[in-house]
């Protein structure tokens, strides 16, 4: 490395570290969560979105006023729903998960409004499910009403989630210390929720938007 | 962006297997690998009971391992037998809980299909199954006056009635009944063999019932209904009395019924199959019976009133004070409808439907995916009647399958009743008696003598009130006891409904 580009990089670092700085903050949605899986012969069964809630805390490094490493820790939920058109069966499904994305968070703009984008991955684990809605057993001619539990089955439950994140949102600095987000953000889990327990191969995916707001103290 | 799928593994395409397509069996038609492959896929993607085949030691993926190489073997013989088929085939589905499934796989070598039921597979290994085949229950011991274990009415006649409308036991009656039938036909015969002088007419008389005769003797000895009733029309001419057709609708619901009031005021019931229905629904009567001659009324008529006495003498001597108890005889009986619930145990309970059991319904095409347990509840008796709460047994063994074995288990939550006998078949998942009904994508697999792979499935798992499956175990008895069957065979007595009995006198 030449003397010219020792130097560039030590004003570089410099600069960084003159606008270093944290944040933490707490964050607070809504997502909406797509299931896909192939549904094979099964045509009449639907596989349906469905809305849940997000929640968490955040911390972030500014490595300088453009650049930021961000961390978050959030419940979410990824809900889904699966019905079928000819027969009133409806199975309405809540999945709580415990997500970590690690991004980083470009910005842009002025002092006050900025806004910044996210990328990175995320891990997470699949805390609990429970599913609801209506069945039927044809051999008494009754529909069930039900809510309950599921029970995670080890051979067939992925409860490791894993995948990549990706968000746009808007900051407002209202305080010297303290700056308000929006930000839609999207979970694209390359993990399938369901392990190959069979020797046929069956993935099942979930992709989850969420549209969150929260706010930042700034050290 | 939701739709994202550049990082997603594509699933394996699945194949319909509930009804005849190319697509699906034509790999089945001339391969032997081909029909084990949909063997294993079929059941894969509809069987319900796979948790409970996990929890037995079961890895389903290790038989597609194990046996597909054993099944390409065959491709390479020459010719493969029947017999040596049907061994593998067994050992394929041999683990298999389901107490109702049969699979019978199309040997294209030979043209034949080649069976294997796990249950039976199973209940071959029990002492019990050869004795439970080896006889029918059989009241003629108690139905004697002589033997004092009968009720009389006001004339000295035992208080007992059967009726049967199955096949064999129709054309039995054909046969062996002085007066009418094959009897008739015998003396018609010998008649018209003394004259010394017969005439034309009396000669070709004698020869058409010569040959009749005949004909029946081997349509009898082959349950071959359709020959019967053909003969029936054939030689109409000859007059023979009761020889009507047969409704071949009874090939399907024909039954035995029996009812003796026994001393002490005990009602017994005993019903070969769960076929009431067909008999004793209104709604559904007309359905049955649409293309019932006035015969085949008759003799519906005859069996529903031997229902209606035992129901009727069980309400009036219930109301009187004076009914010691119920025997509910099973032993045997393969099961049926299992709306017919209310009109055996459901007529001892509370209107409104008796729940004691849960099903499960596959839900999808992976292995594991499932239903939430729902309740089953059965039908009881709607229109108004007594509740019994007088003691009630029930007898089964190892022939007592399917509805036999929902009456048995009832028994369980019923405070008053108890099951006697031996351990019952193991089969309680209920399936569809209808192959085209696919309200589930999940019913038979394939069609009956069509498809190189047909599979007789249920398309749930039946669970206990506690959440327990009691498929390839059945409903063990509360007492116990195996059939004494030199003494039932010498005498007619019957230990194990003499059992029942005591349970009925002495609540023990």
């Amino acid at each position: 490395m030449n003397k010219r580009k020792m130097i560039f990089a030590c004003a570089m670092l410099l600069s960084m570290a003159a606008h270093a700085q944290w944040r933490v903050g707490a964050t607070v949605g809504a997502d909406y969560n797509v299931f896909t899986m192939d549904k094979q012969y099964e045509s009449d069964w639907q596989h349906k979105g469905r809305w849940g809630a997000t929640m968490g805390i955040s911390g972030q490094y500014d490595v300088c006023n453009w650049l930021a490493v961000r961390a978050d820790l959030s419940w979410t939920q990824k809900n889904r729903r699966q019905y079928r058109d000819r027969i009133p069966i409806d199975h309405k499904y809540y999945n709580d998960y415990l997500l970590l994305p690690l991004m980083a968070s470009l910005k842009t703009g002025g002092d006050k409004l900025s806004f910044f984008t996210n990328v990175g991955v995320y891990g997470g684990y699949w805390l609990s499910s429970h599913r609801e809605g209506v069945d039927e057993n044809i051999f008494s001619d009754k529909y069930y009403d039900f809510s309950e539990k599921v029970t995670f089955d080890s051979d067939r439950d992925q409860r490791w989630d894993c995948g990549f994140v990706g968000g746009i949102g808007a900051e407002y600095r209202f305080a010297s210390h303290w700056a308000a987000q929006v930000e839609a953000r999207y979970y694209y889990s390359t993990t399938s929720v369901q392990k190959q327990y069979m020797r046929v191969k069956d993935y099942r995916y979930n992709g989850t938007l969420a549209i969150q707001m929260g706010f930042n103290y700034i050290f | 962006m939701l739709t994202l799928s550049a990082c997603h593994e594509q699933s394996d395409t699945l194949l319909p297997y509930d009804h005849n397509d190319e697509l699906s069996f034509g790999e089945a038609e001339k391969s032997y690998a081909g029909k084990f492959k949909v063997l294993w896929n079929a059941l894969n993607q509809n069987y319900s009971l796979w948790d409970y085949e996990r929890e037995n030691g079961l890895d389903w993926d290790a038989v597609y391992d194990e046996y597909l190489p054993q099944f390409e073997e065959l491709d390479k013989q020459d010719d493969v037998s029947d017999d040596d088929l049907e061994e593998l085939l067994a050992k394929v589905v041999a683990p298999l809980h389901d107490g109702h499934m049969s699979v019978m796989v199309k040997n294209h070598a030979t043209g034949n299909y080649v069976k294997a039921i796990p249950a039976r597979i199973r209940n071959l290994a029990r002492p019990d199954y050869m004795v439970s085949k080896s006889y029918h229950p059989s009241l003629k011991y108690y139905s004697n006056v002589e033997n004092g274990e009968i009720e009389v009415d006001e004339e000295g006649n035992p208080c007992y009635m059967e009726y049967s409308s199955s096949v064999e036991k129709l054309m039995e009656y054909f046969t062996e009944t002085q007066g009418i039938g094959l009897q008739w036909i015998v003396k018609e015969i010998d008649k018209l063999q003394e004259l010394v002088t017969p005439t034309v007419e009396q000669v070709d008389r004698l020869h058409a019932l010569e040959t009749l005769r005949k004909e029946i003797v081997k349509a009898e000895t082959n349950d071959d209904v359709a020959t019967f009733n053909a003969l029936a029309l054939q030689y109409d001419y000859l007059g023979v009395p009761g020889f009507d057709p047969i409704f071949t609708d009874f090939k399907d619901f024909g039954m035995t019924i029996r009812y003796a009031l026994l001393k002490g005021n005990v009602a017994y019931l005993y019903i070969s199959d769960f076929s009431l229905m067909p008999y004793l629904s209104e709604e559904y009567h007309k359905d049955f019976f649409a293309k019932a001659n006035s015969q085949a009324l008759e003799q519906a008529e005859k069996l529903k009133n031997v229902w209606e006495h035992w129901f009727d003498d069980i309400q009036q001597l219930h109301k009187n004070g004076k009914l010691g108890g119920v025997i509910i005889d099973v032993r045997g009986n393969g099961g049926g409808f299992m709306h017919d619930f209310q009109y055996v145990m459901g007529a001892l309970l509370p209107s409104g439907g008796f729940s004691f059991y849960q099903m499960r319904f596959k839900r999808g095409t992976g292995r594991l995916d499932y239903s939430p347990l729902m309740p089953m509840v059965m039908p009881t008796m709607k229109e108004a009647h007594e509740t019994i709460t007088e003691p009630i047994a029930v007898l089964a063994n190892c022939g007592s399958v399917s509805m036999s074995e929902i009456t048995s288990l009832s028994t369980k939550y019923i405070d008053n009743a108890r099951l006697i006998g031996k351990r019952t078949w193991g089969g309680l998942c209920a399936l569809s008696g209808n192959e085209i009904f696919s309200y589930n994508y999940v019913t038979h697999i394939g069609v009956e003598d069509v498809t190189p792979v047909y599979v007789y499935l249920p398309m749930v798992a039946s669970f206990t009130h506690e959440g327990k499956i009691l498929e390839g175990i059945g409903i063990t008895p509360d007492i116990e006891v195996d059939l004494d069957v030199e003494q039932f065979k010498l005498t007619g007595k019957d230990n194990q409904l003499d059992r029942a009995l005591e349970y009925i006198r002495t609540g023990k």
